[in-house]
């Protein structure tokens, strides 16, 4: 059974084809912000060279956030779209997870970090537990001084810090088929998770 | 003509649209999800907050339009999306919903001009016929535009500054009237005065340019002054007042290019065109051209919806266009 995974939560576009959970092909690459103009014609490489047509991918796996607004937004766009075309299954997995799970191997405890503007950071702390991650600090927007106050409170060593540069991130693609997914149960209602709200609807509390 | 059955995608701002259109004529299904009164609370459009309801809404919509429309996936000609201007977040939900909607299927995609979509709604009421004039009035746009034929625009004046749409809501907002402030203007227009002196801004300049921040100016300066003297405003005649001027900078900037264009239609589009004020007038002051035709779009395609993006993009593939999974969305773009 084909899968196709994608995360537009970064500057890194993340593609990948499956067969079952064994990864068959993928594209990870540096887009910035043109996830728009950038993910369709990706898809569409990405399929051909390995000879799939669309119809015939079955489940369809997105990073659902937190990350740039817009960027998660058109991933979710576009996987809520093909599964509602192709009448597939959709699955949904955190950025955070998919962004800490190539250094599962690195270290025990894993920080992703991903900016979230005027020095916060959408980040967890994670324990890796018989190749999984646990989460010691849940999934949320951190003020970026105060939380590397708390995580050194926390954790002394053996830890990693992950993103901010992705360039520089050696992506693991089977060990991110390897995350456990999480089933979504109405296409048509399902949305991103910000870990924020508009500032606009900040203002008005 | 070959059946063409066109599915459109519109969420420039802050509707959710989705329509079915056979051969740029029929409209099968034309669902709006409107956010209105999401956006009442914060006094205005809130672009972030209206991405957000895009992406909760635009496979519902979708779903909607395809059950109304009582086709098969497979009777569908191509797919046709706004591409722009509008607000970039919003225009790129509908843009990839369409990209991954037209892949999923292996249909064409085109990319659509948000103003020629509303241009193309008059094509629903009554065929285009060339050479023409349309006047494109709404919350974010003011032009006058020439075409002597299908998808041949020429931009021939536009608003210097604040759309006609966005003074409408400025002032609704010093007079504390809710939003949107156009129909609640248009309303206590109705029951006002053309009493208070407010300017004619660019009409008597030889263009077709139209400026209304100078008029917007005038009514807060107007409203606090009043306040200032311990007087009180009267709301139907300021609403009346501004509305007149409003009224004669965009039928007199018309009625100018209408001396100067040989034409056979004069077009009404945009949101604005909903307004009471502006209908009347038009209409008032063309029976003295019996030679062009007047043609104003029921409310329901005057207002954004997806219905005019499938005429135009019926047109758009009939003049051959073809985008690819490349197309992204543009908050400006030239027509």
């Amino acid at each position: 059974m084909k899968n196709l995974l994608i995360d537009t939560s970064t500057e890194c576009l993340v593609i990948i084809l499956s067969e079952g959970i064994e990864v068959v092909d993928h594209t990870f690459k540096i887009v910035k912000r043109n996830h728009s103009s950038q993910l369709m014609p990706n898809i569409d490489q990405l399929l051909k060279r390995n000879d799939v047509d669309i119809v015939n991918i079955k489940q369809i796996i997105v990073s659902e956030g937190p990350g740039s607004y817009t960027g998660v937004r058109i991933g979710v766009t576009v996987a809520k779209t093909l599964c509602y075309a192709l009448n597939i299954p959709l699955k949904k997995i955190s950025s955070l997870k998919l962004m800490s799970a190539s250094f599962m191997n690195k270290a025990k405890y894993i920080v992703p970090l991903i900016d979230a503007r005027r020095g916060n950071v959408f980040s967890a702390l994670y324990e890796v537990k018989h190749h999984k991650l646990k989460p010691v600090f849940d999934e949320k927007l951190y003020h970026f001084d105060d939380y590397v106050k708390q995580i050194k409170e926390k954790v002394k060593d053996d830890i990693c810090f992950v993103g901010m540069d992705f360039e520089k991130i050696d992506y693991n693609p089977q060990f991110i088929m390897n995350l456990d997914f999480e089933n979504v149960s109405n296409i048509h209602t399902f949305v991103p998770s910000y870990k924020r709200l508009p500032e606009a609807e900040l203002k008005l509390r | 003509m070959k059946k063409i059955i066109v599915l459109a995608v519109e969420s420039s701002c802050d509707e959710t649209s989705v329509a079915i259109i056979k051969n740029g004529k029929e409209v099968l299904s034309n669902i709006v999800s409107s956010q209105i009164d999401i956006h009442k609370r914060f006094g205005g459009v809130v672009p972030e907050v209206a991405s957000r309801h895009h992406v909760e809404n635009i496979t519902f919509v979708l779903d909607e339009a395809i059950k109304e429309a009582n086709i098969q996936i497979k009777e569908l000609t191509c797919i046709a999306v706004t591409k722009g201007p509008g607000l970039i977040g919003s225009l790129l939900i509908g843009i990839n919903a369409a990209k991954a909607f037209a892949y999923a299927n292996h249909l064409p995609i085109i990319g659509v001009h948000h103003i020629a979509g509303h241009i193309y709604a008059n094509h629903l009421v009554s065929d285009l016929e060339f050479p023409l004039l349309a006047l494109v009035v709404s919350g974010g746009h003011t032009e006058l535009l020439y075409m002597n034929d299908h998808f041949q625009f020429e931009t021939i004046g536009q608003t210097r500054d604040d759309a006609v749409g966005e003074a409408y809501d400025k002032v609704a907002r010093v007079c504390h009237l809710s939003y949107p402030g156009g129909p609640e203007i248009d309303k206590r227009a109705k029951n006002g005065k053309d009493v208070y002196q407010l300017p004619r801004v660019m009409l008597d300049q030889d263009n077709y340019d139209f400026s209304f921040s100078g008029l917007k100016s005038s009514v807060i300066n107007l409203v606090h002054n009043t306040k200032q003297r311990n007087e009180t405003i009267h709301i139907e005649n300021l609403a009346r007042s501004f509305q007149e001027s409003v009224v004669d900078i965009l039928v007199g900037k018309t009625l100018k290019a209408i001396k100067e264009y040989p034409i056979k239609q004069l077009l009404l589009a945009g949101g604005v065109a909903a307004n009471s004020g502006l209908r009347q007038r038009l209409k008032e002051e063309m029976e003295a051209y019996p030679g062009i035709k007047l043609i104003i779009p029921p409310l329901k395609f005057c207002t954004d919806n997806a219905a005019m993006i499938g005429v135009a993009g019926t047109f758009a593939y009939l003049k051959g266009q073809r985008d690819d999974l490349s197309l992204n969305g543009k908050a400006s773009i030239d027509i």
